[in-house]
């Protein structure tokens, strides 16, 4: 199992290859592998989309992706 | 001239019913997330999903359906409150995903809920079904004359003839479409094998969205039949692939491209990727062929497990744990497997061939379904480890260093249990003999079903696991 935390100023849907994996600023689940994260909602955040490779993580040294609003 | 008639009628009944053919499961107009049979539009529920139950039942013909009957009652008798109300743990259980014999008890639970309690005087479950030979009755159909012309069809086998059975005596025509309108829960995953690929087929609309199949028009018969579809005993039953009509190759899950790219990283989910995708080839793969469920998993625990350790899976566990939706998530596994036989190690001459195919396809599906256990087992590890690793930081954090916080908030990882029901949890070696040998078919004497009844209920009262569970909700 990873850990990933998806950071933005506000409160928002993750989405994880098109589907909802949790909300974020929380620390999610995820498998290990490549996945494309975004938000739902407003497309007022950049990067778009954010391609990752999830591996080795922990639930102290989770995956970080940050969203900055636009 | 007075011979000309009966040739004649004699070929056009041939001609007639020559052409039976396997029902033709109905093509998908456009896919869409928000219709079919999916556990996400199963909404009219006075379950919830903070406590979040799965059933897994696994094969073992009458034996298995019998185990898993009983394991029902139990639930049903066992009072819970949960976030204040007052209900039974059998209306909290959210999915039941089922193989072969254990299939008949799940479909037909999902589909008439308390009504397969009826009494065996009654028309349902007990009467139709687990108190039924359906052994011979499926026998005598091969001899009715009407049979005779439909069988010579090639596009008609026993396999349908048994479908039709089921449909008509036992399931009353339910169709998919049926499940769908109820909207409510447990959320059925009736597992068939794909004979090509040797992989899980579910009876669930994710699984059909790449072949543009519209599940809600398949008969629940037809998931029971494919799961209890024994090879040798059946032919493997034919589904039509669509694939290339509904849109769905435009919009297929992201997962899929992303899973493509996991060959070194994670075998697996690239593996589930790539076998995925031979659905949407309706051209190399115009017609799927399904055998009986436990070939690929005979506990029906696989598509959990994937659900638990994926968010791939259209039901994840992983997201309705991390937004906190899940507090307790228990699994309850039903294995009604028997005893290898070593008889055979006690004699010089080896087995005959038919013995050697019984062999061949048992005992690498108990193999399996003990490696499925184990994997589960050390998720569930694993993931009370990384809660409990945060716990622990966070509370040295707080001894040595009292204004300092963890950069990351801690994981909604829910309190997980795992119970395993199976015979070789009996202290007692004779009994435990009795059970493992108890033969599977769809037919076992009345006493032994009553037997495989009660003996799930004492599984779970003797159960720790159980009673911890239950203690806290009660």
């Amino acid at each position: 199992m990873e850990y990933v935390i998806v950071n933005f100023i506000e409160n928002r849907a993750v989405m994880a290859n098109g589907k909802k994996l949790g909300q974020t600023n929380q620390t999610l689940l995820i498998e290990k592998g490549n996945h494309n994260f975004s938000l739902d909602g407003l497309q007022n955040y950049r990067p778009a989309q954010v391609m990752a490779v999830i591996k080795d993580t922990t639930t102290i040294t989770p995956y970080q992706i940050t969203f900055n609003l636009v | 001239m007075r011979f000309l008639f009966p040739i004649l009628l004699i070929l056009l009944v041939f001609g007639l019913f020559g052409c039976a053919s396997y029902p033709n499961n109905p093509k998908l107009d456009h896919y869409d997330l928000s219709k079919g049979y999916r556990y996400d539009q199963l909404n009219a529920q006075k379950n919830s999903d903070s406590l979040f139950v799965i059933l897994t039942f696994s094969g073992g013909g009458t034996r298995a359906a019998a185990l898993s009957y009983g394991v029902l009652e139990k639930l049903r008798d066992t009072p819970i409150v949960w976030e204040g109300r007052h209900s039974n743990l059998l209306n909290e259980v959210d999915v039941i995903s089922s193989v072969s014999g254990g299939s008949f008890t799940a479909g037909y639970y999902t589909a008439f809920g308390a009504a397969i309690f009826k009494d065996k005087k009654e028309a349902g479950f007990l009467r139709d079904f687990l108190y039924r030979d359906i052994e011979k009755e499926l026998l005598t159909q091969l001899f009715y004359p009407t049979n005779w012309f439909r069988l010579a069809s090639p596009y008609y086998s026993r396999i349908d003839m048994a479908t039709d059975f089921y449909n008509a005596e036992i399931f009353n025509g339910t169709k998919y479409d049926d499940l769908i309108n109820l909207k409510t829960k447990p959320y059925l995953m009736i597992n068939a094998t794909d004979m090509s690929l040797g992989s899980r087929f579910t009876f669930e609309q994710a699984q059909f969205d790449p072949m543009c199949a519209d599940l809600g028009g398949v008969n629940l018969a037809r998931a029971v039949a494919a799961s209890s579809n024994f090879p040798v005993a059946f032919p493997p039953m034919t589904m039509n692939n669509h694939a290339g009509s509904c849109g769905y190759k435009e919009k297929q899950p992201g997962w899929i491209a992303e899973a493509e790219k996991d060959l070194l990283i994670n075998p697996s989910r690239y593996k589930n990727a790539v076998l995925f995708k031979t659905y949407q080839d309706g051209k190399q793969r115009p017609f799927i062929h399904l055998l009986d469920g436990g070939i690929a998993d005979n506990l029906g625990l696989r598509g959990p497990l994937q659900a638990l350790v994926s968010n791939d899976t259209e039901l994840s566990l992983q997201s309705k744990m991390s937004d906190g939706t899940i507090k307790k998530l228990l699994i309850i596994t039903v294995d009604a497997k028997n005893k290898p036989d070593l008889n055979y190690d006690a004699s010089a001459i080896p087995a005959d061939v038919i013995d050697v195919l019984k062999i061949v396809a048992n005992v690498p599906m108990d193999n399996f379904s003990f490696e499925t256990t184990e994997t589960l087992r050390k998720s569930f590890t694993e993931l009370e480890k990384d809660k409990n690793t945060y716990l622990a930081c966070q509370s040295q954090l707080q001894l040595h260093c009292p204004s300092a916080v963890l950069s990351s908030p801690a994981p909604n990882i829910p309190q997980l249990d795992f119970i395993y029901i199976g015979f070789d949890l009996l202290s007692n070696p004779a009994e435990r003999d009795k059970f493992f040998n108890m033969k599977t078919s769809f037919y076992l004497p009345e006493a032994q079903i009553n037997e495989l009844r009660n003996v799930a209920k004492r599984l779970l009262d003797q159960s720790e696991a159980f009673q911890k569970f239950v203690s806290v909700i009660k």
